[in-house]
């Protein structure tokens, strides 16, 4: 089986820790210990092929700038998180791309931006529109989800092992392609 | 009438002049102590003056307003005329409190007492020690050769102890009688076992032994002696005692009335065991391998207590002391880990669970899975926590305030066994109001003022004022058995708390370092004291030790309270329950109140203050090389652990949930460090201009990372390992000697199965040891985002606002090993020239720049995006 580490990114406060969990374990459960080792791991099955996400959520570190780098350097997908709440968390992000790029050396890079906490319209600061047009100029896939409500969770992680596939593929095909000519 | 209340008195008038807070607050403080041993303070007019001469103090000292000096000199003066009208009344121990075993509490107050704990500490065996060598290969198969193994094992114990009781009874007429007894017994006792075995070729092995044994045991007389009627003079500690120490010799202010008497008991033990194994193999007389290991412990205790009788009746008993143990193991085998193996049970917990009889079980901690690397975490602190040395001070007290210990057992049992059906619910159903504190922040209340109506209150349904409040809490259950708390409504588990007798010591210290996830520190007091001053208006003995119990919570809670909460209304709060008790003639606990209260309020900590030196400039400009890298690593690990310790608990509570950096101040400091270090170290690296200077740099700070390693400092060690880890400079090319010398530790980094070689490598530290904080915030943050808060409406009775405490069981347990790592120290002296060498970390570049030089040194083969 295939698998991936995908890496949640984002400022503090924007709910990365919530949507972890969502995924992590969709029924009620009583308990959540992170500090077991498949905590984080999950199988997921996207168009018939099934595989396995190993996540590291940032949540709790966004502190340590000094990190980050470690963290983008560990994955191979990025889900960046900002909330539609709040304008801040929105513009905390703009440069993240460059920053991912910068880091893995490619512009081939599988990464999904994600604005939380749609549950909350009344309070919306960042219109969909914007989140569109970033993810446009980032050349990505974009979604709105509530982790809260568990609305649009799977199908951001679903969204994100697409792109990972689809990334693989295409540079597999340029490899080839490369050594032919 | 005692000249030190004059002398306090002028004192305070003097230092009002230099609007020092602290210097103020503290003379009072003073002022209060001399107050509370030579006068009547149930006089309502002395009250009264004390109580108006604070009120204008705390509004100075605390809230810096403007006060009227004259109005504190007034009182002053007002207190000098009053205190020698009312000295301390001969008649106030003419009803004196008994105090009764409480039928509710576990704790049995004739345990509680210094014998029992000599006796426990007498029981404590030193474990032999037996290291184990590695066997000595004898490769040879020489057919005539003959080998000797020669195994030796000396022991010694020496024991020695003092005990002094001095008994103290004052006649009506006022002469007192003494008797003194003092008993002295040594015990001394060694052993020596040699083995030594001889083994031929052709022959079998025979094994010889040796055992030699020496016992001494000596117990001197009773040296016994009795006077009449000599006055003595107590307290040694007193600061005024210099001065005074001419005066009224004879004034014995202390007179009980008829048939009081006062038994005071001290105890000096201190024993010293020490073992030695070695071994030998000889082969033909020349030495083939000898290895030697020993082991010493040492402990001393020094205790005292004192009773106070009257009549036959125990009416009070206090104690305090100090206990002291260190173990030093010497070997020749370095990674010797058996070494450590503690004795099952240390006295610090006899001393702190009087009658608490649970053995643990150490096997039991590495069951279960859940929060597992914390409980594993916690269970190796304490392991180390027997080795080396540890100081502990003690009291114990019929007040009922003494310090605890927690039985892991019950906690990784409880993380593991959370399923449903072995819930015990509560008898009795109650629902929380829905808690109004989101929207409406709690206010302070004057105390003083605040009155209570017992019958009043009464009527109303008020949990907080419930005698018991297990029958609306929900427990886990075993076989029938009620075993911890799982949830209940707010109040419910607040109340539950004061409940030593009922609740355990394990709920009690989770619920002090959780309850801020549930209720703000102003809020939860002031429901504390008003649980207080209802129960002590009844005087039967149940609700005065239920009163007593509420007390010693608050005094916990202020003891822990955070610098971010101290403000207007919780000080006003807690100064006007100060006035109240001292109203209400309870003079000690207002004292207590207030000392606490005190000691928390310190200035905040200024982390550029402590990172800049008073040295003059060097004549040359120092560099790296300047200093050993072991001492740059003892150095960085003095800053961490001087910050690390100045962390609190709620910080990183408060943390987890909302990311406020002035709330989490001293979190946010520590944090900072670890980025500076890190790109400081990137900065020296990078800016060098040779190929053969950043390797040479590189290097270095590779051998600093080592000893960090080795020193537990996992906080520098990350975060320099963060730096040669980070991309700019990893995509350079280096050295294969980097390269190999870097392999022990890339690892450590990796964050797949969630950390699970860091955790490894912090399970297996020994303290004192700084961990790396950013994993810990990570899994409290995921700790709060994956179990809710309150147990859900349909698995109790359809009843809101049940609170989840098995949340705050596992918050508690990643917390008690921040709180247990922290009473751990290096013993490190700063050093001021490296201090300044590293000029706060000031001289680093930022990520861009760090970026644009690694490019300049490797031009980037990515194609532009422009």
């Amino acid at each position: 089986m295939r698998e991936f580490k995908v890496v949640v990114l984002g400022s503090g406060g924007v709910g990365k820790s919530a949507l972890t969990v969502q995924f992590v374990s969709s029924t009620f459960i009583e308990k959540y210990d992170p500090t077991i080792e498949d905590f984080y791991r999950k199988e997921i099955e996207v168009d018939g092929q099934p595989s396995v996400l190993e996540i590291l959520d940032t949540a709790g570190t966004e502190q340590f700038s000094s990190m980050r780098d470690l963290y983008i350097k560990n994955g191979q997908g990025f889900v960046v998180v900002y909330s539609i709440t709040s304008q801040q968390t929105f513009h905390d992000i703009r440069n993240m791309k460059e920053q991912i790029v910068r880091v893995k050396g490619t512009e081939n890079v599988p990464i999904l931006l994600v604005g939380n906490k749609c549950d909350l319209s009344h309070q919306r600061q960042v219109r969909t529109e914007e989140g569109l047009a970033l993810a446009e100029s980032w050349s990505c896939p974009f979604t709105e989800c509530s982790a809260k409500n568990n609305q649009n969770v799977n199908v951001t992680f679903a969204e994100i092992v697409r792109e990972m596939n689809y990334v693989q593929n295409r540079s597999r095909q340029s490899k080839s392609c490369c050594s032919i000519q | 009438m005692s000249k030190e209340i004059d002398i306090s008195i002028r004192y305070l008038d003097n230092v009002l002049s230099s609007n020092n807070a602290n210097l103020i607050l503290n003379s009072t403080a003073a002022l209060l102590e001399s107050i509370s041993k030579h006068c009547d303070t149930t006089n309502y007019e002395l009250k009264r003056c004390i109580i108006s001469l604070l009120r204008i103090i705390d509004k100075k000292c605390f809230f810096n307003e403007n006060v009227d000096l004259n109005q504190i000199k007034y009182s002053l003066k007002e207190l000098g005329s009053l205190c020698p009208k009312h000295p301390k009344s001969t008649q106030s121990y003419a009803t004196p409190k008994i105090i009764e075993v409480d039928s509710d509490s576990e704790a049995n107050p004739e345990e509680e007492n210094i014998d029992n704990l000599l006796n426990q500490l007498n029981l404590k065996k030193v474990p032999c020690f037996s290291p184990s060598f590695p066997a000595i290969d004898d490769e040879s198969d020489d057919e005539n050769g003959v080998t000797t193994k020669q195994k030796e094992e000396e022991r010694a114990e020496q024991h020695g102890q003092k005990v002094c009781e001095e008994e103290v009874v004052k006649l009506p007429d006022g002469r007192e009688i003494r008797m003194k007894k003092t008993k002295t017994v040594n015990v001394k006792q060694t052993t020596k076992h040699v083995t030594i075995s001889t083994k031929s070729a052709n022959m079998p092995e025979v094994s010889r032994q040796f055992m030699n044994t020496k016992r001494g045991f000596d117990e001197d007389e009773e040296s016994e002696d009795t006077n009449f009627g000599s006055p003595l003079r107590t307290d040694p500690f007193e600061r005024f005692k210099l001065m005074l120490q001419d005066k009224e010799e004879s004034s014995d202010s202390d007179a009980s009335n008829p048939g009081s008497s006062s038994k005071t008991k001290t105890i000096e033990r201190n024993s010293e065991v020490s073992q030695k194994v070695s071994e030998k193999k000889e082969r033909d007389g020349k030495l083939l391998a000898e290895h030697e290991a020993s082991k010493l412990d040492k402990s001393n205790l020094f205790a005292k207590q004192i009773d106070t009788f009257q009549g036959n009746t125990l009416i009070d008993r206090k104690g305090e002391g100090s206990y002291e143990e260190s173990t030093l193991i010497k070997s020749d085998q370095p990674q010797q880990s058996q070494v450590a193996t503690p004795p099952r049970m240390h006295v610090v917990e006899y001393m702190m669970m009087f009658g608490d009889d649970n053995k643990n079980n150490e096997n039991e901690y590495l069951k279960g899975t859940t929060i597992s690397s914390y409980v594993r975490l916690n269970s190796n602190l304490r392991t180390h926590e027997e080795q080396f040395r540890k100081k502990i001070q003690f009291e114990f007290s019929t007040a009922g305030t003494s310090s605890t210990t927690i039985d892991l057992d019950n906690l990784s049992d409880l993380l593991n066994q959370t399923d449903f059906n072995c819930l015990r619910p509560p008898q009795k159903w109650l629902e929380d109001v829905p808690h109004s504190s989101n929207n409406q922040q709690p206010k302070a209340i004057d105390w003083q003022r605040e009155s209570i109506d017992k019958h009043r209150i009464h009527k109303e349904k008020d949990l907080l004022l419930e005698d018991d409040a297990r029958e609306y809490i929900i427990f886990r259950e075993k076989n029938g058995k009620a075993l911890e708390v799982r949830g209940g409504p707010r109040d419910a588990l607040i109340v539950y708390a004061t409940q030593p007798g009922h609740s355990t010591l394990l709920y009690q210290e989770a619920f002090l370092i959780t309850f801020r996830t549930f209720i703000n520190v102003l809020e939860l007091v002031n429901k504390l004291i008003k649980r207080f001053i209802y129960m002590s208006m009844s005087t039967d003995a149940q609700s005065e030790s239920k009163a007593r119990h509420t007390f010693s919570v608050i005094v916990r809670i202020i003891d822990e309270v955070t610098h971010y909460e101290l403000d207007r209304d919780l000080i006003t709060s807690i100064t006007s329950f100060v006035y109240r008790l001292i109203h209400e003639g309870n003079f000690t606990f207002s004292r207590i109140l207030r000392t606490r209260l005190l000691e928390r309020l310190r200035e905040p900590f200024d982390v550029e203050q402590f990172l800049s030196t008073n040295l003059a400039k060097p004549k040359k400009p120092q560099d790296l090389f300047d200093f050993k890298s072991a001492d740059i690593a003892c150095q960085l690990t003095f800053i961490d652990s001087q910050l690390y310790h100045k962390i609190e608990s709620a910080e990183l509570l408060w943390w987890s949930q909302e990311q406020n950096e002035n709330r989490s101040r001293n979190l946010v400091n520590f944090t900072e460090q670890f980025n500076k270090l890190s790109f400081w170290v990137r900065t020296q690296i990078i800016i060098q201009s040779s190929q053969k200077d950043r390797e040479r740099y590189m290097m270095k700070f590779i051998k600093v990372m080592k000893h960090l390693r080795e020193m537990c400092n996992f906080n520098s060690y990350l975060a320099i390992l963060s730096a040669i880890m980070s991309t700019p400079l990893a995509r350079l090319e280096w050295d294969k000697k980097i390269k190999d010398a870097l392999k022990d530790h890339t690892g450590i980094m990796d964050t797949a199965q969630s950390y699970k070689n860091y955790r490894a490598l912090l399970q297996t530290a020994k303290p004192p040891c700084v961990p790396y904080i950013g994993i810990i915030l990570q899994d409290l943050t995921f700790v709060h985002a994956g179990n809710p808060d309150t147990i859900p409406a349909d698995r109790c009775n359809n009843k809101k606002n049940i609170l989840n405490y098995l949340k705050r069981w596992n918050q508690f347990a990643i917390l008690d090993s921040i709180r247990k790592l922290k009473k751990w120290n290096y013993d490190i002296k700063r050093n001021d020239i490296i201090i300044q060498f590293f000029n706060g970390f000031q001289n680093r570049i930022d990520e861009e720049k760090t970026w644009e030089l690694s490019h300049l040194i490797k031009p980037s083969n990515r194609k532009s995006k422009a």
